[in-house]
């Protein structure tokens, strides 16, 4: 068999439509453009690259992972391509849970990128690595990575990765229950995320201070700085993340005792991420308003969330607050 | 920048620096290209033989990247190209896409060190030391000295004061108005890692080094190149890595874990603690060398209860901008608000009173901030200025001992869990379930 082109193009106008529709943010487009010509595509790294790429961002893991793992021993002299490649295999494994793997190849990534001087990607690489670290509960090794990141960013003068990271950071730090810590690194995202601007962000980290406020105890600030965040994430079309404001804004009411407004917010925060089929957010929300219903002795109402929250917990794969979950009904007092 | 030998391929330059966002201009052979600021490429289709020269004659007049581009597919080509001082080469029209790839990296590296400038100039323009707050007399002094160590790049500085008193404030201020502006300012937390990270994390390690080191790394040390890095909570240094920062200021130079050579490193270290480090050095917990070789230029920020004056114009001054923050109009403070500012203890300073100013704002609806707005009955963020809530719910009673206790240990479970007399695994257990860890709370 002969070694395939790497930088030949099979049909002289594809890769620029693909490449066109890719920089437009239309990845389901590139997709099905692409996924029409995979044969073809095969060896011209590049072009099945970005097609990996636009699996991955589209949530079809399983098949970027396979795609990916067939291109890549194939690209030997287009190094952006292997290094984008080698990112992307990673990100796969990360979104399929297989998260020894996904450490693997952001190191490979890692070493590539240091190799060829690609600044961006070796800030990337090990923001992702520091995302593995924390999701595997090595909270002090997230940070350790998320520090070097933070230090990349710094000398590449990227305001938005640093800003991503700070709030990468401080969600380890809230995990870790540093609170001034998390509250610090959000404040930082906030300043750098407004400057960009990046409303998004902005909400994100003010939401994640309100969060901080909640474990503080302080349920007043957290409810109405969540209250604030809905609105924004409103008023930017962001449904799933206003529904995630809304929630905690819910668990703040409950908090202070004002059970009608709780009840008001977490019903809407259901309401929505059921809409919009984001499984973990409407995970949280139902215990969220569990946890409302065991408060005021509704404890019928209480099993029926807790349990469809806990069925929600287990297809997703997130042991931690499943096992928490299944305490927390266990201990629920028999009527 | 293009040099075009040959008239071969003059179609696809134009559509190519477009794509990539860059301005083509043709250079002939004898021009010297200005700056680093560019992509060379030499064109040469059909007169390959031509491209080794030409290469060897542009490189001598500059250093930008540089890509030869001939249309034969022949190693001997290549190889004699990248001899003479290209960074690649490339046949066209098999190796377009390649080309391309190459330009677009090219344009992105460009791109690259354009945004660290405008950033740092940003950076500056935030941090400038004119811009730190204040008329008291201790800061002013605190200040004045700073300001004398700003030109010289190489002496390091040491900044004390309590927790929130603006010490990474005034590192900033410090690395932005000097002139490492433009380089990296990397900042560590000292206290946020265990020894054997930090290590790895400030210094660097070799591939192999220890089980996880898959690959090389170099550490934050490195990547402060030419910048500052700032060491905060310098007085939580395990006294095995006091002896190696120690090494790294006498000589600097670093050596990676499991590495054999020294790397030189051009850095300016600023390291800030609110521990009392002579007190430290008596103790034995901190090296007297150490101390004395980072003890350069001490500067002392004064905590904000011995600034007093400076209270109300910092306060109007956050309420100002969180006004702006949250597109609110800025409230007035009452005269009450204002006695009661300058009356409290503020032992978390400017950082609490920073926090107070802003919670005020998020709630205010009047328009009006009265004392009464200033307070938060917050048992967690009380247990961090030192003094646990009572009378409270048992929970919340340990869930802000445990907070307290992280706090204090720089988020060092083993030690808070040893300050608080109860297992590390009791303390995950607390954590985890909002200070109940089940009945009979066993640490066993």
């Amino acid at each position: 068999m002969s070694k395939p082109r790497e930088g030949g193009a099979p049909a002289p106008s594809l890769p620029s439509r693909a490449r066109a529709l890719a920089d437009a943010g239309a990845w389901a487009d590139v997709s099905a453009l692409l996924g029409r010509h995979r044969e073809s595509i095969r060896p011209h790294a590049p072009t099945a690259t970005l097609y990996a790429e636009s699996l991955v961002r589209t949530g079809r893991a399983s098949e970027a992972r396979t795609w990916l793992e067939s291109i890549v021993p194939a690209i030997t002299r287009d190094r952006s391509s292997l290094r984008r490649a080698t990112v992307l295999t990673g990100a796969a494994y990360f979104e399929l849970g297989d998260l020894a793997s996904a450490r693997r190849w952001f190191h490979d990534t890692l070493e590539l990128a240091r190799e060829d001087g690609d600044e961006p990607l070796v800030a990337r690489a090990m923001n992702n690595l520091g995302a593995v670290e924390n999701v595997q509960g090595r909270r002090a090794e997230a940070i350790a990575n998320y520090q070097l990141a933070a230090a990349a960013h710094q000398r590449m003068g990227s305001a938005r990765g640093l800003a991503e990271c700070y709030h990468n950071m401080a969600i380890t730090f809230r995990d870790l229950s540093q609170l001034d810590n998390a509250d610090e690194l959000e404040q930082r995202c906030v300043e750098f995320a407004r400057d960009l601007p990046d409303p998004r962000l902005v909400a994100l980290a003010r939401l994640g201070r309100a969060e901080i406020a909640l474990r503080r105890g302080d349920a007043a600030l957290a409810e109405a700085s969540a209250r604030r965040v809905a609105r924004d994430f409103a008023n930017g079309g962001d449904p799933v993340r206003e529904a995630d404001a809304l929630r905690l804004a819910g668990v703040a009411c409950t908090t202070l005792g004002r059970f009608d407004d709780a009840r008001q917010l977490l019903d809407e925060a259901v309401d929505r991420t059921r809409q919009h089929g984001a499984l973990l957010n409407q995970a949280e929300s139902l215990r969220a308003r569990a946890e409302l219903s065991a408060a005021v002795g509704r404890l019928d109402d209480a099993r029926t969330d807790a349990a469809s929250a806990l069925r929600l917990f287990e297809e997703l794969r997130a042991i931690d607050d499943a096992a928490k979950l299944t305490r927390w009904i266990e201990g629920l007092p028999v009527e | 920048m293009l040099l075009p030998l040959s008239d071969s391929f003059l179609e696809i330059w134009h559509s190519m620096a477009n794509e990539c966002g860059l301005v083509l201009e043709s250079v002939a052979a004898e021009d010297t290209p200005h700056g680093r600021r560019a992509l060379l490429v030499i064109a040469a289709g059909g007169v390959e033989d031509r491209l080794a020269a030409a290469t060897r004659a542009l490189r001598e007049r500059t250093d930008a990247p540089l890509a030869a581009v001939g249309a034969l597919p022949d190693h001997r080509v290549a190889a004699a190209v990248v001899r003479a001082g290209a960074n690649d080469y490339f046949a066209l029209p098999d190796d377009l896409e390649l080309l391309k790839s190459w330009v677009r990296d090219g344009a992105e590296r460009l791109r690259l060190r354009d945004q660290g400038r405008r950033f740092a100039e940003g950076e500056a323009r935030k941090y400038r030391f004119e811009g730190i707050l204040g008329s008291s007399p201790a800061l002013e002094a605190a200040l004045a000295r700073a300001s004398r160590v700003i030109p010289y790049p190489a002496v390091t500085v040491l900044i004390t004061g309590e927790t929130g008193t603006g010490k990474e404030l005034l590192a900033r201020a410090i690395h932005y108005d000097g002139p490492r502006a433009t380089g990296p300012f990397v900042d560590v937390n000292c206290a946020a890692l265990p020894e054997h990270l930090l290590e790895s994390e400030l210094f660097g390690h070799e591939k192999g080094a220890f089980t996880d080191a898959r690959a090389a790394k170099p550490g934050l040390f490195e990547m402060a190149n030419e910048g500052t890095i700032f060491l905060d909570e310098i007085g939580h240094l395990d006294p095995s890595l006091q002896g190696k920062l120690l090494r790294a200021l006498q000589e600097r130079t670093i050596r990676r874990v499991g590495g054999t050579r020294s790397l030189p490193v051009d850095v300016r270290v600023i390291a800030a603690t609110h521990v009392d480090l002579e007190a430290a050095v008596r103790a034995g917990t901190f090296r007297e060398d150490l101390f004395y070789r980072l003890n350069v230029m001490p500067l002392a920020l004064p905590p904000l209860r011995e600034r007093g004056p400076d209270i109300i114009p910092i306060a109007r001054h956050l309420l100002a901008r969180f006004a702006a923050d949250y597109d609110k109009p800025v409230p007035v403070l009452t005269a009450r608000a204002e006695r009661q500012l300058v009356g409290r203890e503020w032992p978390g300073n400017i950082r609490e009173l920073r926090n107070v100013v802003e919670r005020a704002m998020i709630l205010c609806e009047t328009g009006t901030i009265d004392a009464a707005d200033l307070e938060a009955d917050v048992p967690a963020r009380r247990a961090t200025r030192g003094s646990l809530p009572f009378p409270a719910r048992l929970a919340d009673i340990v869930t802000a001992a445990v907070v307290l206790s992280l706090e204090a240990t720089g988020g060092n479970k083993s030690e808070a869990a040893r300050r608080l007399g109860i297992t590390r695994p009791r303390l995950q257990r607390l954590l985890d379930h909002q200070g109940e860890d089940g009945e009979g709370g066993s640490d066993e």
